[in-house]
């Protein structure tokens, strides 16, 4: 066994002791108060509102979508514009293409209304 | 040929052509459709004549851009089937093959797109469903067919399956209103997703087995077999899924069931032939010289699927969930002619198995889209005819419809002189031949099974009384129905007497691939 993995073992296992001790310490010392209190979520936070399986508007998700389509624009046009000048005019065309068929599906949703909140 | 240059345009011009299509045709509906809409949105302050005649072009408009593309695109395939006397001309650093395989494939493809987008010229509307979407989902789920078909690296057919599969997922739930469209659309979403996932995940094992994604360069002899053959049966199991291949077929008789008709015999179809050419080309390319070592494996499924898909068809009420099982069947027919495949070879051997698989094909599809158009006749408001018993009768009021469905119904059995019977005496014919003889034999047997639950509808029709006077009377124009089902008639007639031509073609086609 080398001495490297030697120090892992040792590091792992006072990573595991020291967590570990600091729980089962704040379970001998701590108080235990019960109360309802104690059991919702954010005990220090705001108080809860309802469930959280509620339904909500579908426009929610119509914005998501097109906020995802848009943000692979850029996942696509960065690396693109990095090496623009190696691609040349074929490079170029191709963005172009890319990016008016985007152009058209904003166009679309924008028509039919999905841009509109209410 | 890495650049982009006018023959790697040229290469893809079909596909080119359907998803400008796609787009040009929910344009349309933006432009034509906006008054209309406009008024359904706003509730009461509309005028409802007006609303009426938007959507009364629409409905005619959209179908006909559809129809124009897919001839469009078949203008560039016939140049493509003259220009390639170079065989398997490869473009886009090889992600792309032309070859006349792929051609036959793409067109069984484009005809099934076109003639579901001409039955839906009166149906779509009566069903609720004429919008942009509708259309511009089949084309972009034609072209995803074919790129599929095309492909010529493991990227291009995954891509080409999530095309193809997530506008199938969409154009299932496309009866917005009902409840079960969207059921089913779900169910099928997520078995989808999980078989797309593990097809991925075989090919990653492929790769690292073999070094490579390109069809072609990975029948190296693979130096890890663990990962190899682990590869191999994941991929397997997610092409089985797409073509709904026992025991990955449980989301066809649900999904065929709910969706609108037309949509059910395009995802039968298009969907499983597309799924198919590319197993063959994948096969033939790449794994046929270790097929000897797990041809067990589709002979299993094709057994599985034939008894299976039969035996269950029997006890059906609703004929788009028999029909589905029967896809599920044929699936186990063309599953046989590709067993029939392997083992053999590369030889003279794998020819007529393979070009009896493309015939198959194009004569499940003519069947298959002519006996749900049947169910689109019939139906009324936002349903289809899809009680069995309710055909009873059927010959003493339309008797040129009950006609045409007892031409699918002995098509879709195996009886001569229907393109159904050839098309499975070429599939047992190569199988008996290449020594499969008790592949051949369970064909059979449910072949026999088989005509039970296919001609019980045409004694329904021709032997039992109507249960009510109007049940046969439709409220729709039916001009694009009745083309599609004199079409898919008389092709089957012509395939079942005159086969010789087509099988030629797909000879022609099939040597070229190997």
């Amino acid at each position: 066994m080398s001495s490297n993995l030697l120090f892992l073992i040792i590091y792992t296992l006072l990573a595991i002791a020291t967590a570990g001790g600091m729980l089962f310490a704040s379970y001998l010392l701590g108080p235990r108060r019960n109360r309802e209190l104690k059991d919702t979520p954010y005990e220090c936070g705001m108080p809860i509102l309802g469930t959280a399986r509620e339904r909500f508007s579908v426009k929610f998700y119509l914005t998501a979508l097109a906020f995802l389509l848009f943000d692979i624009e850029t996942v696509f046009l960065i690396p693109w514009a990095v090496v623009y000048k190696s691609l040349g005019v074929t490079g170029l065309v191709e963005a172009v293409i890319f990016i008016l068929i985007l152009a058209f599906g904003l166009y679309y949703i924008w028509e039919r209304g999905a841009l509109e909140w209410d | 040929m890495n650049g982009f240059d006018f023959a790697s345009i040229m290469a893809i011009s079909p596909e080119i052509a359907l998803l400008l299509t796609a787009i040009a045709v929910i344009t349309a509906d933006i432009c034509i459709g906006k008054a209309g809409r406009k008024c359904c949105t706003a509730g009461a302050a509309c005028k409802p004549e007006e609303t009426a005649s938007s959507t009364e072009i629409s409905s005619i408009v959209m179908p006909f851009i559809c129809m124009t593309g897919i001839a469009i695109s078949w203008y560039f395939m016939y140049n493509l089937w003259n220009l390639h006397a170079v065989n398997g001309a490869k473009y886009f650093s090889n992600a792309i093959v032309v070859d006349k395989f792929g051609l036959i494939a793409g067109f069984v493809v484009t005809v099934a797109a076109f003639l579901t987008a001409l039955s839906s010229t009166g149906y779509a509307k009566r069903m609720k469903i004429d919008f942009g979407e509708y259309y511009g989902l089949i084309m972009l789920a034609s072209a995803g067919m074919m790129f599929l078909i095309k492909g010529n690296n493991l990227i291009m057919l995954f891509l080409g399956i999530e095309l193809t599969s997530l506008s199938v997922y969409a154009l299932t739930a496309i009866s917005k209103h009902r409840e079960e469209s969207t059921e089913a659309a779900m169910k099928y979403f997520i078995l989808g997703a999980f078989s797309s996932a593990i097809l991925l995940f075989g090919m990653a094992f492929m790769y690292g087995a073999t070094g490579s994604i390109e069809f072609g360069q990975m029948n190296a002899v693979p130096t890890n077999r663990f990962l190899y053959f682990i590869g191999i049966g994941m991929m397997l199991l997610g092409l089985a899924f797409k073509i709904g291949a026992v025991p990955f077929h449980m989301w066809a008789p649900d999904a065929y069931q709910a969706a609108p008709s037309a949509i059910s015999s395009f995802m039968a179809v298009g969907v499983k032939t597309a799924s198919f050419a590319a197993l063959l080309r994948l096969l033939f390319t790449s794994l046929i010289h270790t097929s000897h070592m797990w041809y067990q494996v589709p002979w299993m499924l094709a057994v599985l699927t034939v008894l299976l898909g039969n035996l269950t068809a029997i006890s059906q009420t609703n004929i788009k969930r028999m029909l589905a099982y029967s896809s599920i069947a044929h699936t186990g027919y063309i599953l046989i002619g590709v067993t029939a495949c392997m083992g053999v070879g590369y030889s003279t051997g794998l020819t007529a198995p393979m070009s009896s698989i493309l015939f198959y094909l194009a004569v499940y599809a003519l069947m298959n889209i002519g006996a749900f158009a049947i169910t689109m006749h019939l139906g009324r408001e936002d349903k289809d005819f899809d009680e069995i018993s309710g055909y009873a009768g059927l010959a003493h009021k339309k008797p040129l419809l009950a006609l045409a469905m007892a031409i699918f119904m002995f098509s879709l059995a195996g009886i001569p002189p229907m393109g159904g019977f050839m098309a499975k005496f070429y599939i047992f014919r190569s199988a008996i031949q290449n020594g499969y003889i008790w592949l051949a034999i369970i064909g059979i047997i449910g072949s026999i099974i088989s005509v039970y639950y296919y001609l019980r509808i045409v004694v329904l029709m021709y032997m039992k009384p109507a249960q009510t006077e109007e049940q046969f009377e439709s409220d729709q124009s039916q001009w694009g129905l009745h083309f599609t089902l004199f079409a898919t008639a008389a092709g089957l007639l012509i395939l079942g007497l005159l086969p010789g031509d087509f099988v030629q073609y797909a000879i022609v086609a099939v040597k070229e691939l190997l």
